[in-house]
């Protein structure tokens, strides 16, 4: 289960501590622990007017409103009941924020082109939203709220995402969001053959499954510890009820074996016999999450052999929450991908001239084509800094070219969130989820953002 | 594609994709949802006739039609029309011919014996919707050669001396050759143009347009300078800092050729082209000066728009203006009668990237399904 983190920036208010929300499966919004949230100015309470609510993909209300406070939304409807002092916001259409699934939007340059990354790297300890500020100011502007972002892009192993706003504050929502590979890609000058990249690929599956023994003797010794601590405590009981005897009986053997001169050996007590725990090793812990579906694993992988290598290798891992990144050579295995729910988060921009071989084939109509086998699409702005502010223009250009509007915001809205799992506090219109919002004059993904509700304030475009 | 053919029985045989056959066809109509004519003007339900790979009627369909000749095939296009789009300048087709390196002034060379109308650049050129360009040298000689203004299908050259590549700085200012210094290129070239020989005389004389080069702060700068005390006014190219020279520009009637934006440009790109909008320099955008591909014209039109740019001059920066600047606006760019019947058919509005390319037509002849 991820720690979900978001700072609230409230206007005119000021907190003493900021709330530490957390989430369970499912979609519906939980505050498990809201400590010391002291408001000290009345945070101003809106009112969203808008001819058409998107509050989820393929359903909207017509002429509706949403009421937002404190950055939550507290209801949405054709008619809510809001205090006469609310701040009245009119618009074509309110929808919930874009979320960028593929991005290094605040993150640190150097930390992105880092090789050195590993399972444990956090992309959250990179954060940097001050030196490029400009980039996160663009993108919120254009509706992108939501951004994950990556360390380690092109490192073997790029270590755990993390789930950035753009909110002015800045904030981690989630540092923990993935676990990130690459494989196949020509990174930074380091090409290998076919052989080298299968195998690669092929090591991806049996690194993840090195995880499911090391939680496995973790739990186990975790067993042996309960079961030792029980006996110690029965033992314990049991000397407390009979202590008088039990010493009484001590004393006399002590006795025998001086009058005998022999040595006293006292009885041996189970503490001499208590589990030893297992070596720490941090990768494995962080792979074992990945293997039980803890945290999705995300894979940038693009030829068809290491497309082939990869499902493979994972394919005796039921938990594993595998996301392909890029998959370019894709539809060979859509079927595959359909079966296992294995989504796919793609870049859709044209072919041009591409420099690799395995980057050919990488066109605006991927999207669609994979949406048609029943593959579920995200879109990112792949891995960019400065093409955040375009997801959305992206997302027209998949679905000119057979991505189906539907299917486009739903990638960008609450199928993003899902896949991060921020789903229940993100990604829809709806009462007791996070007000990260857009009104737009015209349609969510051909209109222009006239408004932002993020990290609970109204920004004015 | 949702274009529906009416009756005619002729009429696959008049859209055969050969240009040579069918700019000696009968004439035919195509009548669209909505026809582009030029910037934001938009005709609803309209029709075009062409006859000669030229346009020869423009107009309402409601108007039009029934004047037509009854046995005038008649494609019926659900979506929008518009000229095919005009690259204000590119290298497609050059191969490695862009530049000769043997000298650092090439300004007899005609680019045009270079081009390879077959070559795959040129092929990706038409397939995204780019029916023309001004082909011109890159930027590694101080005067680069003549440019030309040529068709995206059959090699066709439509004006073979369109401008004078000129360049004041880097690549072109090589250690290992004369002029080695920025102050030595402007040097040489006022020299050549005072002597008025050549290609330098065909542009002062105004028979040759003049296009230079540039790219940093200081090139811009330069070449502004330049040309107001050589008295030239042409456009520079590759400048997308251009916008913060916006007044000094439109002083000296200078017009400007930059990339089109891309996904990810940085804001000042954008910021740039609505500083010459908005001081009234004429700007298009071309790819000679960009590792982006042809489609990035109509997206970076479209990213313009959606940074504030109003939707004609963004249209014409693709189309009117670009062929203007490359040396063919008497013929490409616009839907109009007497221009060349270079087509453009979508699935909607062709500055929303949500809209796909179709169909392209040149001189008349249906070329290719678009991508």
């Amino acid at each position: 289960m991820h720690a979900l983190k978001l700072s609230l920036s409230l206007t005119a208010a000021a907190l003493l501590s900021s709330a530490v929300l957390s989430q369970d499966e499912g979609d519906s919004p939980k505050t498990h622990e809201a400590t010391a949230l002291v408001v000290i100015e009345e945070a101003p309470t809106y009112l969203i007017q808008a001819n058409e609510v998107v509050v989820a993909p393929g359903k909207t209300i017509k002429n509706g409103q949403v009421l937002v406070k404190n950055g939550m939304i507290l209801a949405v409807g054709e008619t809510v009941t809001a205090p006469d002092d609310a701040i009245v916001v009119q618009g074509e259409t309110v929808c919930a924020g874009f979320m960028d699934a593929w991005s290094s939007l605040g993150i640190d340059p150097a930390s992105v082109a880092e090789m050195g990354t590993g399972a444990t790297t956090e992309t959250a300890s990179a954060v940097d939203h001050f030196t490029q500020d400009h980039f996160r100011v663009e993108a919120r502007n254009a509706g992108v709220l939501l951004a994950r972002s990556q360390v380690g892009k092109d490192a073997s192993i790029g270590g755990l995402g993390a789930v950035l706003a753009t909110s002015p504050a800045g904030a981690v929502v989630l540092d923990d969001a993935c676990l990130s590979f690459t494989c196949g890609i020509t990174r930074s000058g380091r090409r290998g053959d076919v052989f080298d990249r299968i195998s690669e690929a092929d090591s991806i599956g049996s690194r993840i499954a090195s995880g499911i023994p090391y939680r496995q003797s973790l739990v186990e010794y975790s067993y042996e510890l309960a079961e030792w601590d029980k006996a110690i405590a029965e033992k314990e009981e049991e000397l407390a009820d009979d202590f008088k005897k039990a010493k009484k009986d001590r004393d006399k053997e002590i006795e025998k074996a001086e009058e005998k001169g022999k040595e006293f050996k006292e009885d041996r007590y189970k503490e001499d016999k208590r589990p030893r725990a297992p070596s720490l090793d941090p990768d494995k812990a962080v792979f074992a999450r990945a293997a039980h579906g803890e945290i999705p694993v995300i894979v940038e992988v693009h030829g068809t052999q290491e497309l082939r290598a990869l499902l493979a290798s994972t394919a005796d891992l039921p938990r594993l929450r595998l996301v392909l990144l890029g998959a370019t050579h894709a539809m060979p295995f859509a079927e595959q991908l359909a079966a296992r729910r294995i989504p796919v988060i793609v870049r859709p921009m044209a072919a041009g001239q591409p420099a690799e071989p395995e980057f050919k084939g990488h066109d605006l109509g991927l999207a669609g084509r994979l949406e048609g086998a029943g593959v579920q699409v995200l879109i990112g702005s792949g891995g960019s800094v400065a093409g955040v502010r375009d997801l959305p223009v992206l997302a027209q250009m998949a679905v000119a070219h057979g991505l189906s509007e539907k299917a486009a915001f739903e990638a960008l809205t609450i199928g993003a969130a899902r896949a991060f799992d921020i789903g229940a506090d993100f990604g829809t219109v709806e009462a007791g989820k996070h007000a990260e919002l857009i009104v737009l004059n015209g349609s969510p993904l051909s209109g222009r953002a006239t408004y932002v509700f993020t990290g609970g304030e109204l920004v004015e475009l | 594609m949702r274009n529906t053919l009416l009756i005619m029985a002729g009429a696959l045989a008049c859209l055969a994709p050969s240009a040579s056959a069918q700019t000696e066809a009968e004439p035919y109509a195509i009548t669209a949802d909505n026809i582009l004519v030029d910037g934001g003007e938009v005709l609803q339900d309209g029709l075009i006739v062409i006859a000669g790979g030229k346009i020869v009627q423009v107009g309402l369909e409601a108007d039009l039609k029934a004047g037509l000749h009854k046995d005038m095939p008649v494609l019926d296009h659900e979506g929008w029309l518009s000229a095919g789009l005009v690259a204000a300048n590119g290298s497609m087709g050059l191969g490695s011919g862009v530049d000769d390196s043997t000298s650092a002034f090439t300004e007899s060379l005609l680019v045009a014996e270079s081009f390879n109308g077959d070559h795959s650049s040129v092929v990706a050129a038409r397939k995204a919707g780019v029916t023309s360009f001004g082909l011109t040298t890159g930027r590694s000689n101080v005067a680069g050669g003549q440019g030309s203004f040529v068709k995206t299908d059959g090699a066709k050259v439509v004006n073979l001396r369109t401008h004078l590549t000129l360049c004041m700085g880097p690549p072109a200012i090589q250690s290992r050759r004369y002029p080695t210094s920025y102050s030595g290129a402007v040097n040489a070239l006022e020299k050549r143009f005072a002597a008025g020989e050549g290609a330098f005389g065909a542009v002062t004389a105004g028979k040759l347009g003049v296009t230079i080069a540039v790219g940093a702060r200081h090139e811009i700068d330069r070449a502004i300078r330049f040309c107001q005390k050589a008295e030239l006014t042409g456009t520079l190219r590759g400048a997308n800092r251009a916008g913060e020279f916006a007044d000094r520009l439109a002083e000296a009637k200078l017009t400007v050729i930059m990339d089109a934006p891309v996904i990810g440009s940085p804001k000042w790109h954008t910021d740039s082209i609505n500083s010459l909008a908005k001081a009234g320099v004429p700007f298009a955008f071309g790819l000679a000066d960009s590792n982006a591909g042809a489609g990035s014209l109509r997206l970076g039109a479209s990213l313009a728009v959606r940074a504030g740019l109003d939707r004609a001059t963004a249209w014409r920066a693709i189309t009117s203006t670009a062929a203007t600047l490359a040396g063919g606006g008497k013929r490409a760019g616009r839907i109009a009668e007497g221009f060349d019947a270079d087509i453009a058919l979508w699935s909607g509005d062709p500055l929303s990237p949500m809209t796909r390319l179709e169909s392209v037509y040149i001189d008349g002849a249906l070329i290719t399904e678009g991508n």
